[in-house]
């Protein structure tokens, strides 16, 4: 019986309980599922030939088994298996190929394989995710099979076009515009559509990268302004929308400010994907009047995490991933020295208040085994009371250190970097790049730049000139760089030229050269220090 | 047609009346709450409109406020009926509705300001109803009952635009409202004059409502058949009935029979009496006898059961008893039962009706369908327990086991509150679903079943531990022997073979890899010998590492090629479970057949032994089968050792030289050691195999010098406590390395000992006597030997008539004194001259 179906039946308690019960469990009980899936992972994962390589003919048993003998991986790992899509090497007979690019990889994309039974299982997990956006409290919802719902995501092959698909396998919700219509269209096309559909009946819910969906509700005026300005047009909207823009239109009259979403359309439901929300989430309620409710996907993990009602951290579903933890002081030491064995620690080991980079086993036939998804999250706590809850809740920090990943539109790797500085020609002798937040809270990625003293007389070496070359780079070797842009209208490249001699002084004094990526912010203060010390101009 | 006005609504009543009493015992909910509400408009009605039509006492028109009553909550209770079936919350404005209804229908009662009632007026002896006095207050009750219909079929419109799939449940509903709208709108045809086609569609409407209840599953049937509800719905039906028999009654009893009419009353009141009672006993025959037969049949299974079940202890008996128990008295079919492993804890399943069903399926400990039955007493509903966080951690695999029983319930059976087994089945084999009074049933079955299988089980477990072997699984040695006598007693004079596999060097597989993988292993042979054989014959541990196959119908060759198949199977276990490579087990198998080569029990198992031990003086790895007349090794298998060796002389050759390259003494102290090591083997008579084991031994013995730092090994003066206790390590050292070497490590025996003392004072195990390997001792009195006649850094050459005397003198102390006495001829045998010489040489 799906959504559609229980709905129907109006057995809200059953609904709750069958998508939503997770909340209820115990961490005892948590771990039981946890293992128990994860036992037959071991089992499908182990028989592969996939496995098997990777394993190089040990045996695990038992869980602490298979922690031991299998390394923690990247794509790298399963790069040669994957980008084949040799199906018959892995696990579980993929249903569909999921893509996504792969920053700083071998190839210009990645691909993770689906199976039925993990698609079962996302299938659930979005479900959950949408009563949840409609919860005001345990067990209270909001959800109806006429509902509609406004996608702001990429379909497929990326992994958010799963999404509309698995929701429409238990639920007869109404998408605007129609997902086969959306594939066609171009990302501006199909949310300028959306709002229209949406402009004329209404809406429920909104899905999107919060920075998108930010993007696109700052530009809501000028598209609203294109639909709903005439007569014509006016009459062909629902009597409660004609309401809604009058009203809105008297509210924007009155308070002197441009149209807001919430103006227009009360959501049931609004959830946000994607990094960076934190910096979106205060000006993205203030302008759909509802927090939204951040969820975690990724291409090779599916759906991991969703918040609640209270908003307040997410919670791991315990039938996608079997998840362990690395600890972020292992993961710096794992940076330095790719030989380090760090102890990594299960759910119900974590720690409040400390970071630490997911490491995931995707069960139900997965692909990915102890497998380094680069994303960091804080625990923000083992129960809430809040929320009534016994299992750890976790906060989004960033990507690893080795990305930089601006408002979860493109994902920039030091190799990138390397690679747009020496395509430039620029007469670069050292850098540094790291993401940092301007005075409105909205990321950029930093780059600390020393040009070649000797250089200086042919070259124009100008900041902005600099910026200009490198961000054409940027964007030539990275589409969705070119995307941010074109999309969210974000510049997300600052340059600042260094004293010549800064990185040798730096490496002198240190005894060790500064990290390219991401650098600690002791090291970069330093770096930033030496400018004003004598030893660089002695040189 | 006033007859017909009187039956029909007679019978609308009687409809009615019934429903609403059936529908008093059902559990309340909002549904059921409301539609309660409709019959009792619909009888206020009804039944107000007939008893105003009969001017039945107190008067028409309080009937008839009655029967208006009734039609305005039929408008009230209908929206409230549609607002519960579509789940919309109208609790506001149907409080509302009912305010106005209510208040209006008071206004009425005093002048019938809204609506007055009818004039009764008598025309040719006909008495009718004239409604003269219709003012404009009826506009009021129009307009409230028609703004309640008119929200009640916008909250349908709402639910079916909503929710599509509502469109079939609603249909009755509506349908029932068209009729009721058109059964009244027919009392305007003249067709219809005087006939109650309101009355008729009023039915019609409650059938439908009821059709719309029992589609969505809103009450069970069960309940409806009490006995009280009999007896109350039989003396409601006596009124009519006997209000039509009475005037018969007067006609042909009362007025006829001389007297009668004195007898008036009694007559009436026992012929009221006498119709209930006729209608009470068809009441009981037609409706509840079905029930009830079907309870005293049910009942009978269950007392014939539980009484067959209580007589037996065999498992198999009860798991067929109650699977038919259950079939019989619930009609399905497909349904199978899984028991608790006494071992491992899981489920298996035991026993299907199905002949070929799948019994495949393991219900491991920790499933979650486990673990509800283990936490609840109920049954267990599949699909709803797909909707429970506790089935997302079901395996796919479980799962499609699970699609593939079909399984729609599941019930634990418990006993002391302990799951011991589980009963899994589904609706097949029924017309409809399993109703709550079957699964009470079966639940009655199967808390009958859990006392006798867990009595069975707990007897069947006694009986197997008390003849199996805990580690392997397979027959014990006590039990084994009971077997042997049976089966002798029957197969001896045909043909029945024993084939004993004993495990060669087992307890230095157990020294090499430690207890648990040595048991592992044995398991693992347990099974591959279970596998090979199959149900053609028993397996028993006879001892430690010998497992005992006992064959009937086997000859001699038979016997010989499966023992080849076995001996082959177990070396092929090379690797443990986590990967590791392990060294190979080789077998020593003896075999004896009755009756070619034993007349008794006692002479089978003998000549098996002795076959055994005849491989094993002959260098173990082989078959042998035993003959009491052929004693020449025609059937013997002699391994071909040399090959072996070949194998690993590379890998000694390695070891010899890098501990050359070290310490050059060790070298050739190694050399020599192995020379006269052999020399005493060979006048020892030892087989070759053994003799060359020794002198592997002996090559190898030092190895672990390697390790032992060159300050130390070629000090000069003498060493110190610390350095001594490194020196011996060099024996730790040396089995560390072979023990790497699985193919060498037969030498570990002779390696380890070879620094142990006859009486005991040696290291590193402190053993004595007998207790040390005669290789090992072998080695230490030529090890010591070539140590003493030899030049070393810390101390000149020893004669060898000098080391002969220290030997002579640590007989029984350092050395074996048997050996001591054989070296020591032997040493003045071959090596006269050099002794003759020191003679010499010293004179």
């Amino acid at each position: 019986m799906n959504l559609n179906q229980m709905l129907e039946e109006r057995q809200f308690d059953k609904i709750w309980q069958s998508y939503c019960g997770f909340l209820d469990l115990s961490m005892e009980s948590y771990m039981e599922i946890q293992n128990r899936l994860m036992e037959e992972q071991i089992d499908l994962w182990c028989k592969s030939p996939l496995g098997k390589g990777i394993l190089k003919s040990k045996k695990p048993k038992t869980i602490d088994d298979f922690r031991n003998m299998v390394p923690l991986t990247t794509y790298d790992d399963y790069a040669d298996v994957l980008l084949q899509k040799r199906g018959e090497l892995l696990p579980g007979n993929p249903i569909i190929w999921i893509q996504t690019t792969w920053e700083g990889g071998k190839h210009p994309i990645k691909v993770a394989p689906y199976t039925r039974s993990m698609l079962d299982v996302y299938r659930q997990n979005v479900t959950a995710c949408l009563i949840l956006s409609t919860s005001s409290e345990k067990g209270k919802f909001d959800v109806e099979n006429t509902d509609k719902f406004l996608y702001g995501l990429a379909p497929l092959p990326y992994a958010t076009g799963l999404f509309p698909l698995a929701l429409s396998e238990e639920i007869e919700i109404q998408f605007l515009p129609k997902v086969k219509d959306a594939e066609q269209m171009t990302f501006s096309e199909r949310n300028k559509l959306g709002f229209q559909l949406a402009m004329k009946n209404g809406v429920d819910y909104f899905f999107g990268l919060g920075s998108v969906a930010y993007a696109v509700s700052q530009s809501l005026a000028q598209m609203s302004n294109g639909s709903g300005g005439g007569l014509k047009s006016l009459l062909k909207c629902h009597p409660k929308m004609i309401f809604r823009i009058l009203k809105a239109k008297r509210a924007m009259k009155k308070e002197n400010r441009q149209l807001m979403p919430k103006d227009l359309f009360k959501l049931k439901g609004f959830m946000v994907a994607g990094t960076d929300n934190r910096c979106y989430k205060d000006d993205l309620e203030k302008l759909w009047g509802i927090r939204p409710m951040e969820l975690f996907a990724g291409t090779e993990p599916s759906i991991i995490g969703t918040e609640t009602w209270t908003r307040n951290g997410m919670y791991f579903f315990p039938n996608a991933c079997f998840y362990e933890f690395l600890h972020e002081e292992d993961m710096l030491k794992l940076k330095n020295d790719s030989n380090y064995r760090p102890k990594t620690y299960l759910m119900d080991e974590v720690i409040p208040g400390e970071k630490y980079e997911i490491v995931l086993t995707v069960i139900k036939g997965g692909a990915f085994a102890r497998y380094r998804v680069g994303d960091v999250y804080r625990c923000a706590g083992l129960t809430n009371q809040e929320d009534n809850t016994k299992i750890p809740r976790f906060e989004y920090i960033d990507r690893v250190p080795t990305i930089i990943d601006i408002a979860g539109f493109t994902r920039i790797s030091e190799n990138g970097i390397k690679d747009a500085i020496e395509l430039s020609k620029l007469p670069v002798t050292g850098w540094t790049a790291l993401k940092e937040f301007n005075e409105n809270n909205k990321p950029f990625m930093h780059l600390y730049i020393e040009l070649d003293k000797n250089k200086f007389t042919e070259n124009a070496v100008s900041k902005e000139i600099i910026k200009d070359i490198l961000s054409t780079y940027f964007k030539y070797i990275d589409q969705d760089y070119k995307d941010l842009k074109r999309i969210l209208g974000m510049d997300p490249l600052v340059v600042t030229i260094l004293k010549c001699g800064t990185f040798e002084a730096f490496k002198k004094i240190k005894d060790r050269p500064i990290s390219r990526i991401t650098p600690p912010s002791s090291d970069l203060r330093d770096l930033l220090d030496l400018q004003t010390m004598q030893v660089i101009n002695r040189r | 047609m006033d007859g017909i006005f009187g039956y029909i609504s007679s019978l609308a009543m009687l409809c009615y009346v019934f429903l609403l009493m059936v529908f008093i015992n059902a559990e309340r909910n909002k549904i059921v709450k409301s539609f309660l509400l409709i019959l009792v408009s619909m009888i206020m009605w009804t039944g107000g409109s007939f008893l105003m039509r009969l001017l039945f006492w107190p008067s028409y028109v309080f009937w008839y406020h009655v029967s208006l009553g009734g039609i305005l909550l039929v408008a009230y209770s209908y929206f409230n009926f549609i607002a519960a079936f579509t789940g919309e919350k109208v609790k506001g404005i149907s409080r509302l509705y009912l305010f106005l209804l209510v208040g209006s229908f008071i206004i009425n009662i005093p002048n019938g300001i809204l609506l007055k009632w009818p004039s009764l007026v008598t025309e040719n002896g006909i008495t009718k109803f004239i409604y003269d006095d219709i003012t404009l207050g009826v506009a009021i009750l129009f307009l409230i009952s028609g703004t309640i219909i008119s929200h009640m079929i916008w909250l349908l419109v709402k639910a079916y635009r909503k929710n599509t799939r509502l469109k079939k449940r609603v249909a009755p509903i509506i349908l029932g409202i068209l009729a009721l709208f058109i059964g009244n709108l027919a009392l305007m045809l003249p067709i219809f004059s005087g006939f109650p086609i309101d009355i008729v569609a009023g039915v019609l409407n409650a059938a439908l409502l009821l059709y719309a209840l029992i589609r969505r599953h809103i009450f069970k049937l069960k309940f409806m058949a009490t006995e009280s509800i009999g007896y109350l719905f039989c003396v409601l039906l006596g009124f009519p009935v006997f209000y039509k028999i009475a005037p018969f009654l007067d006609t042909y009893i009362v007025y006829k029979v001389v007297g009668a009419q004195s007898f008036q009353l009694p007559i009436y009141l026992l012929s009221f009496a006498l119709v209930v009672s006729l209608l009470f006993y068809i009441w009981k025959k037609v409706i509840a006898n079905i029930f009830i037969k079907e309870d005293e049949e049910i009942n009978d299974i269950v007392k014939t059961f539980s009484t067959e079940v209580s007589k037996t202890l065999k498992l198999n008996d009860i798991l067929h008893k109650t699977v038919e128990a259950i079939r019989q008295a619930s009609g399905i079919k497909k349904l199978v039962i899984g028991l608790n492993d006494f071992n491992s804890e899981d489920f298996k399943l035991r026993y299907s009706d199905q002949s070929l069903a799948d019994l495949s399926y393991v219900l491991r400990k920790d499933n979650p369908i486990i673990s509800w039955l283990r936490e609840n007493d109920q049954i267990l509903f599949l699909d709803e327990f797909e909707h429970t966080v506790a089935y997302k951690s079901l395996w796919e695999e479980e799962k499609y086991q699970l699609s593939r029983l079909e399984a729609k319930y599941c019930i634990g059976l418990k006993e002391n509150g302990k799951l011991i087994g589980i009963v899994l089945f589904s609706d097949f084999g029924r017309k409809t679903k399993l109703k709550q009074t079957d699964l009470n049933i079966i639940e009655s079955i199967c808390s009958v079943a859990s006392i006798a299988l867990n009595n069975a089980h707990t007897y069947e477990k006694a009986y197997l531990e008390a003849r199996t072997d805990d580690l392997t699984g397979v027959l014990n040695r006590k039990y084994f022997f009971e077997i042997v006598a049976e089966v002798f007693e029957k197969y001896s004079k045909s043909s029945l073979a024993l084939i004993t596999v004993n495990l060669d060097d087992f307890k230095l597989y157990n020294q090499l890899y430690g207890v648990k993988q040595a048991d592992e292993t044995l398991r693992r042979i347990a099974e591959t010998i279970k596998a090979s054989i199959g149900e053609q014959g028993y397996i028993a541990r006879y001892s430690g590492k010998e497992f005992s196959i006992l064959l009937p119908n086997y000859d001699v060759y038979n016997a010989k090629r499966l023992a080849e198949s076995i001996r082959d199977q177990i070396g092929e276990i090379t690797t443990s479970q986590t990967g590791d490579l392990l060294k190979r087990v080789t077998v020593s198998i003896g075999i004896s057949v009755a009756p070619y080569g034993a007349k008794t029990v006692r002479e089978l198992i003998d000549n098996a032994d002795q076959a055994v031990f005849q491989v094993k003086r002959k260098g173990k790895n082989a078959i042998r089968v035993f003959d009491t007349y052929i004693t020449s090794d025609k059937h013997e298998e002699e391994v071909d050792y040399s090959q072996v060796y070949d194998d690993y002389k590379s890998t000694v050759l390695s070891l010899m030289a890098a501990i050359d390259a070290k310490d050059h003494y060790t070298f050739n102290h190694s050399d020599n050691v192995a020379k006269y090591a052999v020399d005493l083997a060979k006048e020892l008579k030892l087989n070759q195999v053994t003799v060359e084991h020794i002198r592997q031994a002996a090559l190898l013995h030092d190895i672990g010098k390697i390790s032992i730092a060159e300050s130390v090994l070629n000090k000069t003066g003498r060493l110190n406590n610390e350095e001594f206790e490194i020196m011996k390590g060099h024996v730790e050292a040396s089995i560390n390395i072979i023990r790497h070497l699985p193919s060498l490590d037969y030498v570990i025996p002779a390696v380890l000992g070879h620094h142990e003392r006859y009486d005991g004072k040696g290291y590193p195990r402190r053993i004595a006597g007998e207790d040390i390997p005669l290789t090992a001792r072998i080695l230490c009195i030529a090890d010591s030997f070539d140590a003493m006649i030899s030049v070393r850094c810390y101390k000149p050459e020893m004669s060898i008539k000098d080391a002969l005397r220290i030997i002579d003198e640590e007989s029984g102390k350092q050395f074996d004194p048997m050996l001591v006495h054989v070296f020591s001829e032997m040493i003045m045998r071959n090596y006269k001259d050099i002794i003759n010489k020191e003679k010499l040489k010293a004179v």
